[in-house]
């Protein structure tokens, strides 16, 4: 087994304790979001909670970047970011127009697709 | 009647020898039910008398030229020339095939068989009973000659009758009237002439069409539209005997071809036939058939209806012709009830109950028609009364007595129905003879009252006419069977024909004699208005020969006398009945009996027997007992029809009325009438149970089919709707809620489930 | 991983949060913090515990308590976020998340990574959204009720079963990430290392103008300083393999060949000279995901052609026929005068 190089050099692999934490974090940060999304009457709390779960994605891409050794995982989460926030702004001026008809930010304002 | 002994026994010399000269066969002692082994001469195959075909194509052309007439309403009388002229041409082929060929089958003994065209052929498999191949062919031996040639010459001159009968119907339903009487004779002749079974029920099916087309013809009569169906429906259960019989005979023989089924037949091993049901089932089930088409039996009660049916057609029809398949097809298939086809254990019960039948039907009609006022009816009863004496006559074992006198009831029955009808055009459809009298006095009806006499005359069996001579056959040979129901049914039959003598003139002294009385009747042409139109205006085209037609009661009624047609017609049949007798009277110094010579000569010959030589009835010589019997009962009904009906007119009615009035008798009296109940029996064992049946049935499918069944299947889709409609609240997170719950089950599933490798 | 731990834990913390929905009094969240801090604490606990330790590593140094106060902040930051009644507040707890995630980010030594979800999260996406809330925001029930948020800010919808579900997908996907013979591989096999390495070193050799100023620096600091001014124009030469830069095997060394004055020389290199992260993630990006460099580019153009449909002016439904009942003019005309002139 080759001696690994030093721990603090970018190459160096890490702790699988370390990795676990962050990845649990990751789940944890994830299942939080879920609860917010499907709670919060709020139209922006909810897309704020859907970042909140773009973020525990990204820690989960970049903990296992970090096990294995690729940057894929970071450059994943570029494009995460990207992503983020292209929808961020779409999501937000749609917010936005949906907040000028009705003057609220409730979601059950809006809840006129039923039978 | 009487036949000198020592002639009989030269008969059965030269028969015996003489007819059968090839030495297959062996002068048959006519043993009952065992006739010893049968032998069955080989059918002669030639094309060359493809010729007949046209007897089944001229009425087939009529058939489509009345149709086309019928279709486009052309009124005219183009129809009944173009079906006298078929009919005529196919009695003329008839004749002239008699005289061309006969010989040879008076010489040969083998049938004509004459192959026109491939029909059916079909194989599902390769084993002996897995093809079945039919053709269309002719097959023409003593039975069906006979029967083309009376068939078409009574067609003949009934179509010419019924052209001017019809009359008044030339705006109407001529041209139909006339193709379902073409259909009718071309069936007929198919049923007859065709060579095998197949062909036979084709035809057999055709005149019970066409029979119901008839019966049915004044549509706009409820009564005859039910009659129709009535007879039709009765004729169908008769049909399915028939169609069993024949899918019988051809899984034990294997060809339903007449040919080939008797020389089966002839060499089948007479202890194969031990216990075999299927092949013990053949006869009886034809006699089922029989029974439907000949008016026989259980099955006797669509007879007196289709007498709604126009008269020419209950002439054609329901006297000569169709109801006379029945005893065809009982001669044709004689065969089959003997004991080598069928086995000893069943061919005496076979036959047997071919014989009760016929007689207990002779005796029913008989005594309905005594009570029966409605003249055409008491004709209609008199036929079912006469085929049941022919149906015995078979069940005997003279199937030479059944042909011979379905040959002489052909004309003398048709005979009686013309003149009956001639009676109902003249007297504007009046059909209750108590209200007529005195017909013979009325100008222009001479002629038909004395043909009438003399129908009725044949009719009671009046001795050495031609019907007594016939049927005296029947009589002694029933008479003389060593069997004892045999002979019991012989008196029941002697009986009947005193009772038959009685009616028949009851009928005629009314009619005929007396003071002259005419009530005129509501028209039955089915047409009322025609003649309601014409009050007061005798511009009907009528022939020469009588009156104008003036209205209905206060108007001064003239009767309608007949025209040269139906008078012509009704002068030739008279001649015909009588020559009818010709057989018998010539037997002496032609040596044999004409039409006996046909029975021998065809499949049923085994039973061309006039009885036995010797025998003795009452102890005493046969012939000249049977002789004294016969006459004697004639001769007591007409006396007493005489007593009650002609020498003290209204002695019959005021006797009835007492009759009525004891409580002992008064139902012998109206069950007469009304035909011993046996129509509202059927209503009651068939009809009401139906009924039941239909309300069951339709309360089933009000309250369960549709109240519970389809009206649950509607509901279901809104049940279904209706669990899943609180999803539906428009609220985007409830739907990201049941999203993420689906996406949870699944992920769920996946990891513990799938991945795990199905442990959880 | 201690499944029946974690999941306890787990259930305790749901709960916890579910408490923390409703407007509670102030010891009872004192109370909450805790036992939510607890839970998420046994949650680590459980899932690190049974952690396989390779050998030749260190043993828990001050790096993993630092992971599990980040832990800490983060869950913390977020549950408030979700739990909060007043939007603002959640937004800014929300950065709080971000800014646990960004130190996250720098342990696992994605540096690059840490300061752009800082700037542009952080920065950018999380203040347009501050800015959307404030501009929509509703002054609440304060005249009747005496709150300060509005009715559906403060109670949540259907939170058990949000609860649930996340509780189950929460209980999946920790059993397949840590549970006992997933597979999951927490150490890199040496065959990963090396490759790892290698692919390191290749992108040094990809960045040749690095490379050079790498090996200038090394080689310069080896030799003896005389030769300063030979290796500042010194250029990249070839070895006597062909390639100017040879991975030595398990990838930890590698020799650079710069020629100096016409003679080529081997330069070791070592871990310090590999790119570093913000290097190696610009050059990934431009050699090996060109294409999606692109893409993202174009995601962002149509997401700015989107805001700027989305921000025009919206015109109500029959705006154009109630301005002319009202006797003002048209839009169009309006505009159309607005430049000057008659159309």
């Amino acid at each position: 087994m080759p001696a690994a190089i030093l721990a603090d050099a970018p190459l160096a692999p890490a702790m699988p304790a370390t990795l676990q934490l962050t990845l649990c974090l990751s789940v944890i940060l994830f299942g939080i979001g879920l609860v917010g999304f499907l709670t919060r009457r709020n139209m922006i709390l909810m897309f704020l909670s859907t970042e909140l779960m773009f973020q525990a994605a990204a820690l989960a891409f970049v903990a296992f970047g970090r096990l294995w050794m690729d940057l894929s995982g970071q450059l994943m989460v570029i494009f995460i970011l990207t992503v983020a926030a292209a929808e961020a702004a779409l999501a937000l001026g749609l917010v936005v127009l949906l907040y000028r008809r009705k003057e609220t930010l409730s979601n059950e304002a809006w809840a006129e697709l039923k039978e | 009647m009487t036949m000198q002994p020592a002639l009989l026994s030269t008969l059965a010399l030269a028969l015996g020898d003489g007819a059968h000269a090839d030495g297959g066969h062996a002068a048959q002692a006519a043993g009952y039910a065992d006739v010893g082994a049968l032998q069955f001469a080989k059918a002669n195959v030639d094309a060359g008398y493809a010729w007949l075909k046209w007897m089944l194509l001229a009425p087939l052309a009529s058939v489509a030229l009345c149709g086309l007439f019928a279709l486009l309403k052309v009124k005219g009388r183009w129809p009944a020339v173009f079906t006298v002229g078929a009919f005529a041409t196919a009695a003329a082929l008839a004749v002239s095939l008699y005289f061309q060929w006969s010989p040879t089958l008076f010489g040969t003994h083998a049938p004509l068989a004459v192959p026109l065209a491939d029909w059916i052929t079909v194989a599902w498999g390769d084993g002996p009973l897995q093809a079945f191949s039919v053709g269309f062919g002719l097959y023409v031996d003593g039975i069906t000659l006979l029967w083309m040639l009376f068939v078409t010459v009574l067609a003949t001159l009934i179509a010419l009758y019924a052209s001017e009968y019809m009359e008044s119907d030339v705006k109407a339903g001529y041209a139909r009237f006339f193709f379902a009487v073409s259909l009718f004779v071309a069936s007929m002749l198919i049923l007859v002439m065709s060579d095998n079974l197949v062909g036979l029920y084709l035809g057999w099916e055709g005149v019970g069409l066409c029979s119901y087309m008839l019966i049915g013809y004044y549509a706009t009569q409820p009564g005859a539209t039910a009659a129709a169906k009535k007879a039709f429906i009765m004729n169908r259960v008769g049909d399915l005997g028939l169609a069993l019989a024949i899918f019988l005979i051809w899984t034990n023989y294997g060809t339903v071809s007449y040919d080939g089924l008797f020389q089966a037949v002839a060499s089948a091993d007479p202890l194969s036939a031990q216990g075999s049901w299927s092949k013990a089932a053949i006869p009886f089930l034809l006699l089922m058939a029989v029974c439907g088409k000949s008016a026989q039996g259980p099955l006797f009660t669509w007879l007196p209806d289709a007498m709604w049916g126009p008269t020419p057609v209950s002439a054609l029809i329901h006297a000569a012709t169709m109801v006379t398949a029945g005893i065809y097809l009982l001669a044709r298939m004689a065969p089959f009830y003997t004991q080598q086809a069928i086995g000893a254990e069943w061919a005496e019960p076979a036959l047997l109950t071919v014989g009760w039948i016929g007689c207990i039907t002779a005796f029913l009609g008989a005594t309905i028609a005594c009570g029966q006022f409605d003249y055409k009816r008491v004709f209609a009863y008199s036929t079912i009364s006469s085929l049941g004496y022919m149906v015995m006559g078979l069940g005997v074992g003279t199937a030479f007595g059944g042909v011979y006198y379905v040959f002489t009831h052909a004309w003398f029955k048709a005979l009686l129905f013309l003149t009956a009808g001639a009676v109902m055009h003249g007297m504007a459809g009046q059909v209750d003879f108590r209200k007529l009298g005195g017909l013979m006095k009325v100008p222009g009806f001479r002629l038909t009252m004395v043909c009438m006499l003399l129908g009725c005359l044949y009719l009671a069996t009046a001795p050495f006419s031609a019907a007594a001579l016939s049927k005296d056959i029947i009589l002694y040979q029933a008479l003389t069977s060593p069997v004892d129901q045999v002979r019991w049914m012989g008196w029941l039959g002697l009986l009947t024909a005193g009772i038959t003598a009685y009616y028949a003139f009851r009928v005629w002294f009314r009619l005929a004699l007396g003071p002259v009385h005419i009530e005129p009747g509501p028209d039955q042409h089915g047409h009322g208005d025609d003649h309601h139109g014409s009050h007061g205006h005798d511009a009907h085209a009528h022939h020469g020969g009588h009156g104008g037609h003036g209205g209905h009661g206060g108007h001064g009624f003239h009767p309608h006398a007949p025209g040269v047609r139906i008078s012509l017609v009704l002068a030739v049949i008279a001649v015909g009945s009588v020559l009818a007798g010709l057989p018998s009277y010539l037997e002496k110094s032609a040596g044999y009996n004409w039409i006996q010579r046909f029975v021998l000569n065809s499949t049923a010959w085994n039973r061309a027997t006039a009885g036995p030589e010797h025998a003795e009835i009452l102890g005493r010589d046969a012939h000249g007992t049977l002789f004294v019997l016969a006459t004697g009962v004639v001769v007591l009904g007409i006396g007493l029809a005489w007593v009650l009906h002609a020498a003290n007119r209204g002695l019959g009615d005021r006797l009835r009325a007492s009759m009525l009035a004891t409580p002992g008798l008064k139902w012998l009296a109206l069950g007469s009438e009304h035909g011993w109940y046996v129509d509202q029996l059927y209503a009651a064992m068939i009809g009401v149970p139906a009924w039941i049946g239909a309300q069951l049935l339709a309360f089933v499918d009000r309250f369960v089919m549709d109240g519970v069944i389809v009206t649950a299947v509607g509901r279901i889709p809104g049940f279904f709707g209706r669990i899943f409609q609180p999803l539906y609240t428009g609220s985007v997170q409830g739907y990201a809620l049941t999203m993420a719950g689906g996406i949870g089950l699944i992920v769920a599933w996946v990891v513990w489930i799938w991945l795990s490798g199905g442990a959880s | 991983m201690n499944a029946t731990l974690f999941y306890a834990a787990a259930a305790l913390g749901a709960v916890v949060l579910y408490l923390m929905m409703e407007q509670r009094p102030a010891a009872f969240r004192a109370a909450l913090t805790v036992s939510g801090l607890a839970a998420v604490g046994l949650m680590l606990n459980a899932v690190a515990r049974s952690a396989p330790a390779p050998e030749g590593l260190p043993s828990p140094g001050p790096v993993f308590w630092l992971h599990v106060l980040l832990a800490f902040v983060a869950v913390a930051g977020a549950a408030r976020m979700v739990t909060h009644p007043r939007p603002v507040y959640a937004a800014l707890y929300f950065v709080l998340v971000i800014l646990a995630v960004a130190v996250n980010f720098l342990l696992l030594e994605a540096e690059f990574m840490a300061f752009a979800l800082l700037i542009v999260y952080a920065g950018a996406i999380l203040i347009t959204y501050l800015f959307v809330l404030m501009l929509a925001q509703q002054s609440g029930d304060r005249a009747t009720r005496g709150e300060e948020s509005a009715w559906y800010d403060r109670t949540p919808r259907e939170p058990v079963a949000a609860l649930l579900l996340a509780f189950v997908v929460l209980a999946a996907t920790s059993d397949a990430l840590f549970g006992r013979d997933r597979g999951t591989e927490w150490e890199a096999s040496p065959a990963m290392t090396s490759r790892a390495n290698a692919r390191a070193w290749q992108r040094l050799d990809d960045m040749p103008g690095l490379l050079l100023a790498q090996a200038k620096e090394v080689g310069a600091a080896a030799d003896d300083p005389s030769a300063k001014d030979a290796w500042k124009n010194a250029q990249l030469g070839v070895g006597p393999s062909g390639k100017r830069l040879e991975i030595a095997p398990g990838g930890e060394r590698a020799t650079a060949y710069v020629r100096v004055e016409d003679t080529v020389k081997p330069v070791e290199l070592g871990g310090d000279q590999a790119p570093v992260n913000s290097q190696a993630l610009g050059h990934a990006l431009v050699a090996e995901f060109p294409v999606s460099l692109e893409l993202a580019g174009v995601i962002l153009l149509m997401a700015l052609f989107g805001a700027v449909v989305l921000a025009r002016r919206q015109m109500e439904m029959a705006e154009d026929e109630r301005r002319a009942a009202a006797g003002l003019p048209r839009i169009g005309d309006e505009l159309q005068a607005g430049r000057g002139g008659a159309a």
